[in-house]
């Protein structure tokens, strides 16, 4: 008799034990990714798009009317701390012909962060971009929400907007 | 007695040429000495004697209509437009209710470009005072000698006189132009942007990542789902 195919209550087999390590450790694997991963919160009235399974890329969303909605995740380096990106994000922007409408505090999900208003001619069109961005808990990776739209259409959902990536967070 | 009318006359003339909003009763700007009595008492949060100058570029989706909601706003601080064009307004309100008045637009467009400068015309405006004050001691002098002066002297005492009289209207301009300027702050609101490039696609920044920032990269995000 074979005693590795036979049943014993209250015992696995080793193929079934070794399924259930590589489970257990999957899941320990996604658990802990999922932790050091974003948690975007889609706006309201907002589509997402399908994310990749093995290369999930950035988050993101679209109002029925255009406007854009996408949260992603950026290396910290040079490590720096929030107020260096604050001020060369700034810069940054400036210098590619953005106007700054405001550049205030930001809380996303209790975390300290930032946001940057900016308005930008785009054809005929005048559109709003908003950038929020606060640092991970580690210090490692900076979480970005970015959004877009025509300035009409972007104002309407603006507080909509606002609290999506006040809700989003590591 | 020549010298008299020709101040009269003249008095009328400078102070028709000062420009006047439209309600009169409004306008703080008859008489310098006046206008000391009727300026307003103090700026909130600046000090007195400031002139205060205003400009933004205010970004909204129909120009005329804001246009009109803000002059209506203007006329109810007790202030007046006075340029106006398809691109821009420009206002004058009074200095007490300036304050209110910028922040009140942010609720009618977005406001961008935002430039508050003021500048302190207190010590010019007492300077012009003290002048005034003395040219007039003089001028009465003047009147005094041209009773007592015989046809030899009265020509050149009313030469005197005239000028004298042309230098104390202008000094009473100045102070009504320095009044004026700090009893009312001029705003200037261009409803477009002044600069319509569309903003860079490329980067420069040395930060690898805040070069992924910006309209276009974001627009391409979002456009290879469609392949």
């Amino acid at each position: 008799m074979n005693l590795s195919k036979r049943f014993i209550p209250g015992s696995a087999s080793p193929a079934r034990a070794a399924k259930a390590a590589v489970a257990v450790l999957a899941l320990a694997a996604a658990l802990t990714l999922a932790a050091c991963a974003p948690h975007p919160v889609v706006p309201r009235e907002f589509a997402r798009y399908p994310s990749g399974v093995i290369f999930p890329g950035p988050f993101r969303s679209v109002s029925p009317d255009g406007v854009l909605f996408t949260v992603r995740e950026e290396a910290n380096k040079p490590r720096a701390d929030l107020g260096f990106w604050r001020a060369a994000m700034k810069t940054r922007m400036g210098q590619a012909g953005y106007r700054v409408v405001s550049d205030s505090d930001f809380s996303m999900q209790n975390r300290s962060g930032a946001l940057l208003q900016l308005a930008a001619p785009m054809g005929d069109q005048d559109h709003l971009y908003w950038i929020a961005f606060s640092l991970s808990p580690s210090g490692k990776k900076i979480l970005v929400a970015e959004a877009s739209g025509e300035m009409k259409r972007f104002l309407a959902r603006k507080e909509d907007i606002r609290a999506a990536m006040a809700q989003t967070g590591w | 007695m020549i010298g008299l009318p020709v101040l009269f006359l003249s008095v009328a003339i400078s102070q028709a040429a000062v420009a006047k909003p439209p309600d009169a009763a409004k306008s703080p700007l008859p008489d310098a000495q006046s206008t000391l009595s009727r300026m307003p008492d103090s700026v909130s949060g600046r000090p007195q004697g400031l002139a205060v100058t205003f400009s933004a570029v205010l970004q909204v989706e129909e120009p005329e209509k804001i246009a009109a909601l803000v002059i209506a706003r203007a006329e109810s601080l007790g202030g007046w437009f006075s340029s106006r064009s398809q691109a821009s307004l420009e206002l004058r309100i009074p200095t007490r209710n300036a304050d209110g008045f910028f922040e009140s637009l942010a609720s009618l467009g977005v406001l961008l470009d935002r430039h508050l400068s003021t500048q302190s015309l207190e010590g010019e405006r007492d300077e012009l005072l003290h002048r005034l004050k003395a040219r007039k001691a003089t001028l009465q002098d003047y009147f005094a000698m041209l009773k007592e002066s015989g046809d030899s002297t009265v020509f050149t005492i009313q030469s005197e006189v005239i000028e004298l009289q042309a230098d104390i209207e202008r000094t009473e301009a100045l102070i009504l132009k320095s009044e004026d300027r700090m009893a009312y702050a001029r705003a200037t609101l261009n409803f477009r942007f002044q600069d319509r490039g569309a903003p860079l696609a490329t980067g420069t920044s040395r930060f690898p990542w805040l070069n992924d920032l910006g309209l276009p990269n974001l627009r391409e995000r979002f456009r290879y789902e469609s392949k």
